[in-house]
């Protein structure tokens, strides 16, 4: 103690030397620890495609998600004080019993105005390779933009959305345990989409099928499968989603719109964003998956029926004019593609 | 906060370049910074990423173009991934680092939109490969339709070419690798090359493959574009590589100015660090030594605090700062001294000028120092040794003094101390010197005392050698005596000095060997011993005599310590007490044992005595050694110890053996003279009655006679006869009254008196004897004194007559007053002033005590000329003072006399008046008067007169005929008076009292002059006469003049006696302590100086007969023995005079009044001592 004492004591005399050094010291070792390499940012959305013969690849039967923020996006899903008069929630065109969509040729937003062309599913959107029919929005925070502000759908504003959700305790005390930054545009658009990815649907009859089980699909829908394929309808339809991964022109064998009376800018397609020529009529792909629950069909709902919507786009894709037959068993095929959410078909 | 910056920075340039490095080194190590490696790596992940997704993109485009792949999820995962990733590129924090990055943010945006076209195009390749695909699987269906259905003449026409291209479409979808484009597109031709003429109808079957065929080779074509541009292969540049080749540019540059800079920053911070070590290295020596410095300052401030005094002041000269030892000095506490100015300690001993030069120096910024006497708290004052040192600021201006003192109060004592030695020794009356050892003995300091010894100047003496003063010492023998000084560090010794005017002088040297100027000095004073030998040698003298008195006197003294009883005897004593000196040890006991056994409890007795009353006296026999029995009388005086016990006797031993024996025989004298007296004392009252009868019977029948018819000369005779009787009875009665008076025998009456008719009569008489000597008499009398009195008219008229005859006869002209002044009355009495003025010749100062003594006037001279008894005046006093008042006199030489008195009367009664002058006057009988008078004059007739008168008188008369005649006899024979004509033949009587004179003889002169004018008179007197009476002679003032001359003459004979002296009373009036200490001596010495006396009238021998009645009366005088003094001092006049013949008559008396003295002397010390 006594000698400790006495260094200290002669120490002191060495102070200004010695916080000299020190900060020589600390200088070396922060130049030192500075990071030799930045990590890659993680995807967020991951899912492992089960690769096979087929075109056509099942639905991965389990995608981790964080669940607090599924179970969040969930209530944001249903939340109708996202729209600007708390009327309209997400849930209003992409009701979950309702295979996703609305079973309307348009949907109406606040105030029963309709919209301008036909609501998709929501089920497994995670899997499309961009949102909306023009695909406008790569992903689906993105897309979350676009009914938000609609004039014909919720016709709200983030301030104005975020104002309310804040003034929501639970939600404050959701957020603040999942985000650092509490409820912000970003946050409810994560939460949301998180929640949209979690909508997907395994386990449909046809992926039992793809996976081995031969007796999951009768010998209609299997020749169902096989007219799929050999008509051509797979050439667009194929992957995981059953398409949603490729832009086509609406009526590529024959002109779809000469026989529409009025075509709308909504018709215009791709041509609207990119003003290209080429892509005017060009639409993304719509995915087939629990397609028997999401008519009516096309963008613009003018197929009410499977077996309408498949001659047609036998018709002007293919240019093939399909019989009853064949028509029969593709429509056969097309409601074998209907999976489960949680476990329970869907209806 | 101020202070505390510039303390770690030193100063603010300091600061300033602190300030300026380390913003450099700030500056420097942001510029330092590489890009930041985060970014750096996010952006090579991110290229590198781009970069793997554009190689993953194109070989799935090529699988899927080669139909590799069943669906397009392949290809929009990695076009996903692509585009996310560029977008994650682009939003990353990396690329917003390079905004600022032209060139970089340039080749991004290159980038970007390569990769937007190539997506755009992946797009249109998935959109054309969809329907690519879908043409080819539906072709061979749709042309086995056609075939089934066609016509043999259409399929005959186009049946090859269809089935051709159903072979190449097939082959195409099978095996893409295997498409020849340029088969398919000449198979395509050559079909519809084939169709052309088939009609329309038939080719309804054909037109979807046609469709299908124009879809494809249109497709194809796009497709194999869209393969090239999408596919790695060839010439294309992958995606990132333009931007990868910017970034890598602009990285390196960055890098390359980072890593410069990092180099810069790397030596600016070593420099710094260096710097900093180095700053604070020296830092650490330089506080080392301030702290060392520091320490030291400490210690040198308590130096100096414990040395000096140590103040600090502001400019106004407040005291901020004052230190212990100034505290202590100036008495005052510190609180006291705090804040207040300087002033306080002024002690005003300085002028205001010098704390104006003070100040004016040190507010100028100079150091002033000086000494400075302050005063401390109790007012006492030091001294200081000051330097007041000005504390500058930047502009040089004072804004603090310090000031050092050192207290020199010591030092300045010590210099005043030193002042004082150097004063003392140099001021010193006795003379000190230096002398120079190494020197050869020089003389190299002296003062001024002993300048004045050697009378030479100082600078002279400075030369000297010990021989150039000192005429013991030669050259020679310097080396010696410089030897010997040497060897004893102090010396004293005796020697002559050479002192001034060449004399010698015997001196007394005292050396001291020292240390002077580094040099061995002798420092020492010496002593004039010449006052001291003639001292010396004058004691040894007076010892001799002293011893010789001793032995004369039989006397010795002796010293006797009680307590140890010891006992020192002068020589003398043991002579008396008979012992060796050499061999005998006097001591107490050993005189106890010499006396003589019956005496021995007296001796006791005195000493016990002696104890009380201080003196021891005792008359004591002694045993001698051989027997013998000697009386000694034994006086001491006592000394007593502190406890009252008798400690020392000093005292003297006389033999009086003879005394003794003396006495004896003194004692019977005594009887017989004290018979004597009586018989005296009875022949006096016999005698005033005796003398008188005859002396009326005289003056009676004189007047008588003279009543009688007489011839002239008859009358004369008779006139003589009366007067001679009247002086005679005045004579008479003079000696009578004295001899009552002085026996207490006077009485007065108290008989009433008419005061003015007194006064008035009695001028008158004496008015007619200053008619003779024109002078008047006055008399003033006081109109309110009363008429009548009470009193002694005639003791009173006595006084009178005697006051103005005096006035008279001193007076020779003007006028005699006699004024009666009354001071006060009351109560029946009054106070009167009376007074006798003249104008004569007064009486000197140093005389005017003695006139009234008896037989005393103003001097002898004065008896001559005026003659007298001397009684007069000393009658007058008695009765003065009997009548209650004092005679006193005022006089001065040449102006005249008052004699005067005041007196006490009752008031009278005029019915009680009777005559005061019935009284008969009491007779007077003529005194025996012999004189041997030379009488020179050559006229017949004035001879006869005077021959007459002076036989009558009974004066011996020798006759001169001339001047001459009268110098031979006067040389020849002695006489009393010389009566001197002026003019006479062959030589007058000035030049014959000339020659007498110059031979000496002071025999008194008295000129006769017919002429007796005053310049006759001046004559006479500068001739060296006496007196001088005028021609033609009268009988009265002839008489007069001898008569003056009789008082101091040998010749005259009293006719009678002192009444018997009272010599009791006269050695009682005197002073005891003289009378013990010679009473003695005389008692012893009486008849030895008496038969002294008697041999030298004898032997005729002066000189003996002028010392022994000179001693003789020295002696009596002491026992107020007037008789004998006034005899003594008679037998020493003749004696002077040589004129023996009264010298027998005066011894006669001499003998016996001495002896009388003697008598009483004896019984006085008898009585004493018994």
């Amino acid at each position: 103690m006594q000698t400790l004492k006495a260094a200290l004591v002669k120490l002191r005399g060495y102070r200004f030397l010695l916080a000299v050094l020190l900060a020589g010291v600390v200088a070396l070792v922060w130049f030192m620890s500075l990071p030799k390499a930045g990590s890659l940012r993680a995807i967020p959305f991951e899912y492992a495609v089960e690769a096979g013969s087929e075109p056509i690849a099942p639905i991965p039967l389990d995608i981790r998600l964080d669940p607090a923020r599924v179970v969040l996006g969930k209530r944001l899903f249903h939340e109708p004080r996202l729209s600007g008069d708390d009327t309209v929630s997400c849930a209003n065109c992409h009701g979950l019993d309702r295979g996703g969509a609305d079973q309307a040729v348009r949907s109406f937003g606040i105030g029963g105005r309709e919209g301008a062309i036909n609501a998709p599913t929501v089920f497994n959107s995670g899997f499309n390779f961009r949102q909306f029919w023009d695909g406008r929005a790569a992903t689906l925070e993105e897309q979350i933009d676009g009914p938000i502000h609609d004039q014909a759908e919720m016709a709200s504003n983030w301030p104005q959305v975020l104002g309310k959700l804040r003034r929501d305790g639970a939600y404050r005390k959701a957020f603040e345990a999942i985000y650092p930054d509490g409820i912000t545009a970003d946050n409810v658009k994560d939460a949301i989409a998180t929640f949209e990815r979690s909508l997907y649907t395994p386990n449909s009859r046809f992926d039992r099928y793809l996976r081995g089980d031969r007796a999951a699909l009768s010998g209609d829908e299997q020749a169902g499968y096989r007219l799929f394929k050999e008509l051509g309808c797979v050439s667009c339809h194929q992957g995981v989603n059953v398409g949603g991964n490729l832009y086509e022109k609406m009526g590529v064998m024959e002109d779809y719109f000469v026989a529409r009376v009025n075509v709308t800018r909504a018709d215009l397609g791709r041509y609207n964003q990119t003003g290209i020529e080429e892509q005017r009529f060009e639409f993304k792909v719509p995915g087939l998956r629990n397609v028997a629950l999401t008519a009516p069909y096309f963008h613009d709902g003018s197929a009410a029926t499977l077996e309408q919507a498949v001659r047609l786009m036998a018709k002007h894709q293919l240019g093939i004019a399909l019989d009853e037959e064949r028509q029969r068993r593709v429509v056969a095929f097309l409601r074998t593609l209907t999976g489960e959410y949680q476990g329970e078909s869907l209806k | 906060m101020r202070r505390s910056v510039t303390e770690v920075f030193g100063n603010w340039k300091r600061l300033l370049g602190w300030l300026l490095a380390s913003a450099l080194l700030v500056l420097l190590f942001f510029q330092s910074r590489p890009f930041h490696p985060k970014h750096h790596n996010r952006i090579v992940g991110g290229v590198a990423a781009i970069g793997r997704y554009d190689a993953e993109m194109g070989e799935t485009v090529l699988k899927q173009h080669f139909h590799l792949l069943k669906n397009f999820d392949a290809l929009v995962a990695v076009s996903d991934s692509l585009r996310r990733e560029l977008r994650g590129l682009k939003e990353s924090k990396a690329m917003a680092a390079l905004r600022n990055e032209p060139q970089v943010a340039a080749a991004f945006e290159r980038m970007e939109a390569r990769i937007s076209t190539e997506l755009d195009m992946l797009e249109r390749f998935k959109s054309n490969s969809a329907v690519l695909r879908n043409s080819l699987l539906y072709l061979p269906q749709a042309m086995d339709e056609a075939l089934r259905t066609m016509s043999p003449a259409v399929q005959a026409r186009v049946g090859t070419e269809l089935r051709r291209l159903r072979q190449d479409v097939a082959g195409i979808y099978s095996d893409a690798s295997s498409l020849d484009l340029a088969r398919l597109h000449g198979d395509i031709d050559a079909f519809q090359l084939a169709l052309e003429g088939v009609p329309e109808s038939s080719l309804i079957g054909l037109r979807p493959v046609l469709r299908h065929l124009q879809q494809v080779s249109a497709l194809e074509d796009e497709a194999a574009r869209l393969m090239r541009e999408l596919t790695l292969t060839g010439q294309r540049q992958g995606m990132s590589d333009d931007f990868a080749a910017a970034y890598d540019d602009f990285y390196q540059q960055e890098e390359a100015r980072a890593h410069r800079h990092r180099m810069l920053l790397f030596a600016v911070a070593l420099a710094m660090m260096s710097y900093a070590t180095f700053a604070f290295y020296r830092m650490r020596v330089l506080r080392e030594q301030a702290q060392q410095a520091l320490n030291e300052l400490r210690n040198q401030k308590i130096a100096l605090d414990e040395h000096a005094i140590v103040s600090i002041t502001d400019v106004q000269g407040n005291l901020i700062y004052v230190n212990r030892r100034f505290i202590e000095t100036s008495q005052y506490g510190e609180a006291e001294l705090l804040g207040q100015n300087h002033r306080l300690i002024n002690s005003g001993h300085h002028p205001p000028e010098f704390f104006r030069e003070l100040w004016q120096t040190i507010a100028g910024g100079k150091v002033w120092r000086g000494e400075v006497c302050n005063r401390a708290k109790d007012g006492s004052y030091y001294w200081v040794d000051s330097t007041v040192v000005p504390f500058l600021d930047e502009q040089g201006k004072p804004y603090q003094y310090v000031s050092v003192r050192t207290d020199i109060t010591e030092r300045k004592r010590a210099a005043e101390d030193l002042e004082l030695y150097q004063l003392m020794i140099e001021k010193s009356g006795d003379p000190f010197f230096v002398i120079d050892d190494d020197d050869n003995c020089r003389m190299v300091y002296v003062n001024e005392a002993a300048v004045r010894h050697f009378g030479a100047p100082r600078e002279e003496i400075l030369t000297w050698r010990i021989p150039d003063w000192d005429p013991n010492f030669t050259y020679e023998m310097l080396p010696q005596h410089v030897e010997k000084i040497r060897q004893v560090q102090n010396l004293f010794i005796e020697s002559v000095h050479r002192v001034k005017d060449g004399e010698l002088a015997p001196v007394e040297i005292s050396l001291n060997q020292v240390l002077y100027k580094g040099k061995t000095c002798h420092f020492g004073y010496f002593k004039n011993i010449s006052e001291r030998k003639r001292a010396e040698q004058a004691l040894a003298e007076s010892r001799a005599r002293l011893e010789e008195a001793q032995v004369q006197a039989h006397l010795g003294n002796w010293d006797a310590d009680m307590a140890t009883g010891k006992l020192y005897w002068s020589e003398e004593i043991f002579r008396i007490f008979g012992y060796d000196p050499a061999s005998f040890k006097p001591s107490i006991e050993t005189f106890m044992s010499a006396v003589h056994p019956d005496d021995a409890d007296r001796v006791r007795d005195s000493e016990r005595r002696a104890e009380q009353t201080g003196i021891l006296d005792v008359v004591h026999r002694i045993v001698r050694p051989d027997g013998e029995v000697r009386y000694v009388h034994e006086r001491a005086r006592s000394e007593l110890d502190a406890e009252g016990q008798l400690a020392r006797l000093i005292g003297t031993v006389q033999d009086v053996t003879d005394l003794k024996q003396a006495e004896q025989e003194l004692i019977q004298a005594k009887e017989a003279a004290e018979a004597a007296s009586r018989a005296k004392g009875e022949f006096l009252a016999v005698m005033s009655h005796e003398i008188r009868t005859p002396m009326n019977g005289i003056l009676g029948m004189t007047e008588l006679a003279l009543d009688t018819e007489l011839d002239d000369a008859q009358r004369e005779y008779l006139g003589l006869v009366k007067s001679s009787a009247d002086a005679l009875l005045v004579i008479i009665n003079d000696i009578l009254d004295f001899s009552k008076i002085e026996a207490g025998k006077m009485e007065l009456e108290q008989v009433p008196f008419d005061l003015r008719e007194l006064f008035k009569s009695t001028a008158k008489i004496l008015a007619v004897r200053a008619a003779q000597k024109d002078v008047a008499v006055v008399c003033r009398i006081d109109d309110v004194v009363p008429q009548m009195l009470l009193g002694d008219p005639g003791r009173l008229r006595q006084v009178l007559t005697n006051l103005l005859g005096n006035a008279i006869k001193f007076s020779h002209r003007g006028e005699v007053v006699l004024r009666v002044n009354m001071l006060a009355h009351g109560g029946g009495r009054v106070r009167l002033r009376i007074e006798v003025a003249d104008q004569g010749i007064g009486i000197p100062a140093d005389k005017l005590e003695h006139v009234f003594e008896a037989f005393s006037q103003a001097d002898a001279s004065t008896t001559r000329q005026y003659g007298g008894t001397g009684l007069g005046l000393a009658i007058s006093s008695q009765l003065v003072t009997a009548m209650g008042g004092r005679l006193g006199v005022e006089s001065e030489v040449g102006r005249g006399s008052v004699f005067g008195f005041e007196a006490e009367f009752p008031v009278g009664d005029a019915v009680l008046m009777e005559s005061a002058t019935g009284k008969p006057m009491p007779a007077m009988q003529e005194m025996t008067v012999r004189l041997n008078v030379l009488l020179a004059e050559d006229n017949a007739v004035n001879r006869r007169v005077a021959l007459a008168l002076l036989d009558r008188w009974g004066h011996r008369v020798t006759v001169a005929h001339n001047g001459r005649e009268a110098v031979e006899l006067s040389e020849a024979q002695s006489f009393d008076a010389i009566l001197m004509d002026m003019l006479m033949p062959e030589m007058d009587g000035v030049e014959a009292t000339r020659q007498i004179r110059e031979r000496g003889d002071g025999v008194p002169i008295v000129a006769m002059t017919a002429n007796a004018t005053e310049e006759d008179r001046r004559r006479c007197l500068e001739a060296g006469m006496d007196d001088f009476v005028s021609k033609p002679m009268v009988a009265d003032d002839l008489r007069a003049v001898l008569q003056r001359i009789e008082s101091h003459s040998s010749g005259i004979v009293q006719a009678v006696e002192t009444e018997t002296f009272d010599y009791a009373a006269a050695i009682r009036s005197a002073d005891p302590d003289v009378v013990e200490s010679i009473g003695h001596a005389f008692v012893e010495s009486c008849e030895s100086q008496l038969a002294e006396i008697a041999e030298a009238i004898a032997g005729l021998d002066s000189a003996v007969l002028l010392r022994s009645a000179h001693t003789l009366r020295g002696l009596a005088g002491y026992f107020n023995a007037e008789p004998v003094v006034a005899l003594a001092r008679r037998l020493e006049g003749i004696a002077g005079r040589c004129d023996w013949a009264a010298a027998g008559d005066i011894d006669v008396m001499l003998r016996r009044e001495a002896m009388a003295l003697n008598d009483a002397l004896s019984l006085y010390l008898a009585g004493q001592g018994g």
